[in-house]
């Protein structure tokens, strides 16, 4: 079911291949030859230090910020050079760490927004021209799903800007959530979030999981061992190790990396 | 009774661009200041294809809204690159180009002599003439108009305007083309005002350049925040306003030239109000002078 450190022969149409990643930001070099696989299922958390380049991998993953070498590809498809709606369409959904939503849209518009099942790219098309109550209607399963997986169903109505910290990556999270993807990349979704919430976000990364393979940026290595079935340590532009949580947290380069 | 028909008809044909200057900057999020443009190419584009080739009224029409489509190209592909305030400079750019060519193109817009004689519409063997025939034309138009924005404003496409609006780039990882959805939202906003201008120059039976300039575009601007971005009544109210304001101003006793002077003022102080105390509008919900996405 899991890769472990990257099978280079399975490439399926799920395999996610970064090959070779290189980028600069004013001559400091962010990725450095950066190479990984992932399969398409499990749970993966990418560690690493500060400014490591966690959230850059991120960000060219996902087409925001273009590498100055190297390329992504998922299964066959090249992603490097598309455009982000359009990789987010091939199977990649992704958060961000500074958590971002509609903040003047209620819950349950945020996650109709994030939809892209109501029609075409532009979300315009006969489609659109359907009464609104209609969207909602066709939808109402699937974000009372999403709703009770991120334990927001009582929010439902409320605008955004009112939920809290922790509820509000709930929300994100439950945004990605709205598209079946292949992959789903978050950027530190338990930063900031109290105790209590964090059981219901791993919760939730577990049924993510299911079908897809979830793979999280995270500090903490208690949560990380709890959920990941596999971890992928970033330092300096590099990837240092590549394994399963009980094996990478006793590498001496990652102690080094991140204890000092 | 003239007067009040023709007070009527302006206020309909800035309600019109009151819509489409609304549909972008209230629900778009995206301030621009070249709806003057696009109300003068609609209006040279109907003065030019009556007067020069007869055309029929549909036909201009058909004409002006392909015409002012193509048009919002040079304004929305910047966009696609530019954010904020210097998106706001490439619009005034575009306008003042606009501006410059209805101003100096001599062999084919007579420049600052302008263009009179503008034949009347024909409408299906229907002579448009007197005035209450030019406001039933024009209800028509902003009936259009209004059914327009609320069609696109109120499903699907309206979140993606409103994700746009607050945050351009979490709408993007959603996996909605950002830049499609500009292209369409900017030609819907210039064809209704292409089609406000073609209604204009018929209406008017002449014009020059000095209704399409900069000024113009910001006195659109205004009206929008007067009305209320992003609502559905606040077109219709912010026109109201702004084109029965200097009226009043003319009724309460000043000569009509002092009025003119007056009018540049009140419509300062008003805005200033406005933004101090009502800064969502008369009818808005969405505060105009918020920051983008307020996290
Ligand atoms: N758009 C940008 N322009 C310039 N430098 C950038 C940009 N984005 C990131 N950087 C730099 O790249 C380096 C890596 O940043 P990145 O955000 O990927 O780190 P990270 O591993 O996610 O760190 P953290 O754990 O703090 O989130 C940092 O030194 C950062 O300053
Ligand atoms: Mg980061």
């Amino acid at each position: 079911m899991m890769s472990g450190s990257g099978d280079p022969a399975g490439l399926d149409a799920t395999t996610l291949n970064c090959h070779e990643l290189g980028l600069s930001f004013g001559g400091h070099k962010v990725l450095n030859g950066f190479s990984v696989t992932f399969a398409g299922a499990g749970i993966t958390a990418v560690v690493g230090p500060n400014g490591a380049g966690k959230t850059t991998l991120f960000n060219v993953i996902t087409g925001f910020i273009q590498p100055d070498s190297g390329e992504c590809f998922l299964g066959d498809k090249q992603l490097t050079g598309r455009r982000p709606h359009s990789i987010a369409r091939l199977g990649i959904g992704r958060t961000f760490q500074d958590v971002r939503f509609i903040a003047r849209l209620s819950v349950i518009d945020n996650l109709l927004l994030a939809s892209n099942a109501v029609s075409g790219p532009t979300g315009i098309g006969l489609r659109a021209f359907l009464s609104e109550k209609r969207i909602r209607e066709e939808h109402s399963d699937r974000c009372a799903e999403v709703l009770e997986t991120i334990g927001l169903t009582q929010k439902a109505g409320d605008t955004a800007s009112t939920l809290s910290f922790g509820q509000q990556k709930l929300l994100s999270i439950g945004c990605c959530l709205m598209n079946p993807r292949k992959y789903y990349l978050l950027d530190e979704p338990f930063a900031g979030v109290h105790p209590e919430l964090v059981v219901t976000i791993t919760e939730t990364l577990k049924k993510m999981s299911k079908s897809s393979e979830v793979i999280f940026i995270e500090h903490d290595f208690e949560i990380i061992e709890k959920i990941a079935e596999r971890v992928v340590a970033i330092h300096q532009g590099h990837l240092i190790v590549d394994g399963p949580p009980d094996q990478v947290f006793d590498t001496d380069s990652v102690l080094e990396a991140f204890v000092g | 009774m003239e007067y009040v028909l023709h007070i009527l008809m302006l206020i309909v044909i800035y309600s019109v661009l009151a819509y489409s200057l609304d549909f972008i900057v209230g629900h778009g999020g995206l301030v621009s200041l070249a709806q003057a443009g696009f109300f003068g190419i609609g209006a040279y584009a109907a003065a030019l294809l009556s007067l020069k080739f007869g055309l029929s009224l549909p036909t201009v029409f058909l004409a002006s809204i392909c015409l002012t489509a193509l048009m919002s190209l040079f304004v929305s592909v910047p966009s696609f690159y530019l954010q904020d305030d210097y998106f706001v400079v490439v619009t005034f750019c575009f306008q003042m180009i606009v501006f410059s060519i209805f101003n100096n193109w001599l062999e084919v817009t007579r420049g600052a002599l302008g263009i009179p004689g503008i034949p009347l519409p024909v409408l299906f063997g229907w002579e448009i003439s007197s005035k209450s025939e030019f406001i039933v034309l024009g209800l028509l138009i902003l009936a259009f108009s209004a059914l327009c924005i609320w069609g696109l404003t109120r499903g699907a496409f309206g979140r993606i305007l409103h994700g746009l609006r607050e945050d351009e780039v979490y709408t993007e990882s959603l996996g909605w083309n950002v830049r499609a959805v500009k292209i369409i939202a900017f030609a819907v906003s210039a064809v209704l005002a292409g089609l406000a201008g073609s209604l204009y120059g018929f209406y008017v039976a002449y014009i020059d350049p000095t209704y399409f300039t900069v000024m113009e575009s910001i006195l659109i601007l205004s009206i929008v925040i007067v009305g209320g971005a992003g609502s559905f009544a606040g077109p219709v109210i912010g026109a109201s306003v702004l084109v029965l304001m200097p009226e009043a101003l003319r009724f309460i006793g000043f000569t009509p030239s002092l009025a003119g002077n007056m009018r540049e003022l009140v419509y300062g102080l008003l805005l200033v109000l406005i933004l101090l105390f009502r800064p969502q509008g008369i009818a808005g919900k969405y505060d105009f002078t918020q920051s983008k996405g307020a996290r």
